[in-house]
């Protein structure tokens, strides 16, 4: 029988996130810079933010093709928790605060019960559009901005949009 | 550099040293007074809260990289609005070498007007242009100030330039402290071909050369008073797990010299009791800044070509100053609006973006107070004034572009889709709330001003700070209004004429 909850949040279209903790991949390690005097023993994504985080990215980088690879959203989970290690509590709260706000508010704005990461990815990008454009769209932009930044630094998708790398002065290729 | 700079991540126990100088910040301003007092003999301790990044690390990393390890916060710093107020992304540097690291590299002198204002309305008489002449002079020298050439524009730069001069906009070359620049586009995160003379690759070098110690991972919370003489600093080395505090730090010195930023000066000023309450930690300014972004027909590649080449000063009788900048990909992306297909199909337009950028020569209304933790809140609320800017600003940033044939404008407004060219008189920029605005900084001055008085200043005009001997500011809080340009050198020349006034 169906549920209340069901009712306001159907599960039929549900697209499981199925989460499992950040595993560096071969690439991402030798990719990384580490500095000799970087901070040690930070704390990176808690086990609430990094489905959260999952959830949001795979809403955001869906193309015409369909969501993104796993694996890429693997890598980018696994770099965002390296981010949030090195940069410290400040950063990790503020980015925890937009957050909460998309993972609690935006479902409501469609008419649907939290969390976000429940939804299906259609509802999930409905949610997300209509958050933008309200007052809270601040904490969209805010977590928009740094998966962003991260996301288009994998080769994969820096070369999807279009992003050589090369400076003005390189030679001809 | 890096052999020469003590880490105290890793070490044991409390620790106290003995100096004739504490510099508190190694950025534009300390890392300025600690070669120059270095050279002049004396001993000179550095102390910085963030990690020592090594340039050749620095020029390998990702921005995101850069983001973690060499900005405060991860960049994820906001003043926050009050009253009709835009929500403002502060960025500065959190590393040996603060923010002299992470900025475009753009050199301004203090501007005539400004330093008219200075002389005549707030009595500073020493800051006219012949007599800050040898300490820009001197500045420039060592950090190499050079004009961007033309040909080093991306053609982001130069579809805007081709649109501003139809527009009547008289756009200029930028001189920035590089050397050798191969056009990246990346100077904000860390130069591949280490062109940017920062100052973790002239001054402190030069001081280390003399014998001056930097430390990294010192957070100093407040200056050690004996009567009215400062006689050191102290605070805590962030030596436990995640950067927290840890054991005790006491630097003894004769001398000590807050550069710790327009956020973190005030804030140890406050903690030690220096200073009158109605002025430590008031009259911040912070050029809130704003971006155009605009589709052509044509690839336009950015990112290839110097950062930031070019200005405009027609606007600046209205309070704004037009300068182009690009951005790494990744951050543009973030700047596209939509979600998921919308997103994405947006973001393959990247290749095709040219970009320009405005600041806004603000009034002040920015405050720093104590927060819970280590950090200040800092709040900040405009002016009417400062309001009524952001559209002019913002159309004369599109107009240009528009004129240049642009396809589609993106105006920094959160959510706003693109608007097509002949749309763009039609958006209601004027009556928009200004929360709605995206707007970053990357320029806080003036929370520790110096002036005439004890009565309105934190610090005299050679940056002593009223009634408390042997106690120097000197970095963008004595800045006592904003400057309507990038302030790096006009620091690093305020901070030189401290050095030698200090070396007598």
């Amino acid at each position: 029988m169906e549920s209340r909850r069901d009712r306001l949040n159907p599960r039929p279209n549900l697209t499981p996130i199925l989460y499992t903790p950040p595993r560096v991949t071969e690439a991402l390690a030798h990719d990384r810079v580490e500095v000799e005097d970087r901070v040690l023993g930070g704390v990176g994504l808690t086990r609430r933010m990094a489905p959260a985080t999952r959830a949001l990215a795979e809403t955001l980088f869906t193309t015409e093709a369909g969501p993104p690879d796993a694996e890429r959203l693997e890598w980018l989970v696994a770099d965002m928790d390296h981010l949030f290690v090195q940069a410290g509590r400040r950063a990790r709260f503020v980015y925890r605060l937009c957050l909460l706000a998309i993972s609690l508010i935006s479902p409501l704005l469609v008419w649907r019960l939290p969390p976000f990461r429940r939804l299906s990815r259609e509802t999930r990008t409905r949610a997300l559009e209509r958050m933008e454009r309200s007052f809270l769209g601040l904490a969209v932009f805010g977590a928009k901005a740094i998966l962003c930044i991260i996301w288009y630094e994998h080769p994969g998708p820096a070369a999807d949009i279009g992003f050589d790398g090369r400076c003005l002065q390189d030679p001809p290729a | 550099m890096t052999a020469c700079t003590h880490s105290a991540r890793d070490h044991q126990g409390d620790l106290v040293l003995d100096a004739d100088v504490v510099v508190v910040g190694s950025g534009a301003g300390g890392a300025v007074v600690a070669g120059e007092l270095a050279e002049a003999g004396r001993r000179v301790i550095v102390l910085e809260e963030g990690p020592n990044v090594p340039p050749e690390d620095l020029a390998r990393m990702r921005p995101s990289e850069s983001m973690r390890h060499v900005w405060r916060d991860g960049a994820f710093m906001v003043a926050v609005p009050l009253g009709n107020t835009p929500a403002i992304n502060v960025t500065m540097g959190r590393c040996v070498g603060g923010s002299s690291v992470i900025t475009g590299g753009v050199c301004f002198r203090i501007p005539g007007a400004v330093m008219r204002h200075w002389t005549d309305e707030l009595h500073l008489r020493d800051y006219d242009e012949k007599a800050m002449e040898p300490y820009f002079a001197d500045v420039e020298k060592k950090i190499h100030v050079e004009e961007v050439p033309v040909e080093m524009r991306s053609r982001s730069t130069a579809l805007f330039a081709e649109g501003a001069r139809k527009q009547g906009l008289d756009v200029k070359p930028m001189s920035r402290n590089t050397q050798d620049c191969q056009g990246c586009g990346q100077c904000n995160f860390g130069c591949p071909h280490l062109a940017k003379r920062s100052v973790d690759l002239n001054y402190l070098p030069e001081a280390v050369s003399h014998g001056a110690q930097v430390w990294s991972h010192c957070l100093v919370d407040r200056v050690l008073t004996k009567g009215t003489r400062a006689v050191g600093v102290s605070g805590r080395l962030l030596n436990r797990p995640g950067g927290r505090r840890g054991a005790r730090l006491t630097v003894h010195a004769k001398e000590v010299v807050l550069a710790a930023g327009a956020w973190h000066t005030p804030l140890i000023l406050r903690a030690s009791g220096i200073g009158r309450s109605h002025v430590v930690g008031h009259n911040l300014t912070l050029h809130p800044g704003f971006r155009v972004l605009a589709r052509f027909d044509e690839p336009v590649r950015g990112w290839q070509g110097a950062l930031q080449s070019a200005w405009s000063d027609t606007h600046e009788h209205e309070g704004v100053t037009l300068t182009s900048l690009f951005v790494p990909v990744g951050v543009l992306g973030a700047t596209m609006p939509g979600v998921g297909v919308e997103h994405t199909r947006a973001a393959h337009q990247i290749d095709h973006l040219a970009m320009f950028g405005g600041i806004v020569h603000d009034g002040g209304g920015g405050r720093v107070r104590r927060g819970p933790g280590r950090e200040p809140i800092v709040t900040y609320r405009m002016s009417k004034e400062d309001r009524a800017r952001i559209p002019k600003l913002v159309r004369a940033l599109a107009g240009a572009f528009r004129a240049a044939g642009a396809r589609e404008l993106f105006l920094p407004v959160l959510g706003l889709r693109g608007v097509a060219p002949d749309e763009l008189d039609g958006v209601p920029l004027e009556s928009l709330p200004a929360r709605r605005f995206e707007s970053a900084s990357q320029h806080p001055l003036g929370s520790c001003q110096m002036g005439a008085s004890s009565a309105v200043s934190v610090t005299d005009g050679d940056g002593k700070v009223w009634d408390t001997e042997g106690l120097h500011v000197a970095d963008g809080s004595i800045v006592p209004t904003s400057l309507g340009v990038n302030p790096q050198l006009s620091i690093m020349a305020i901070a030189t004429r401290v050095a030698w006034r200090m070396r007598g």
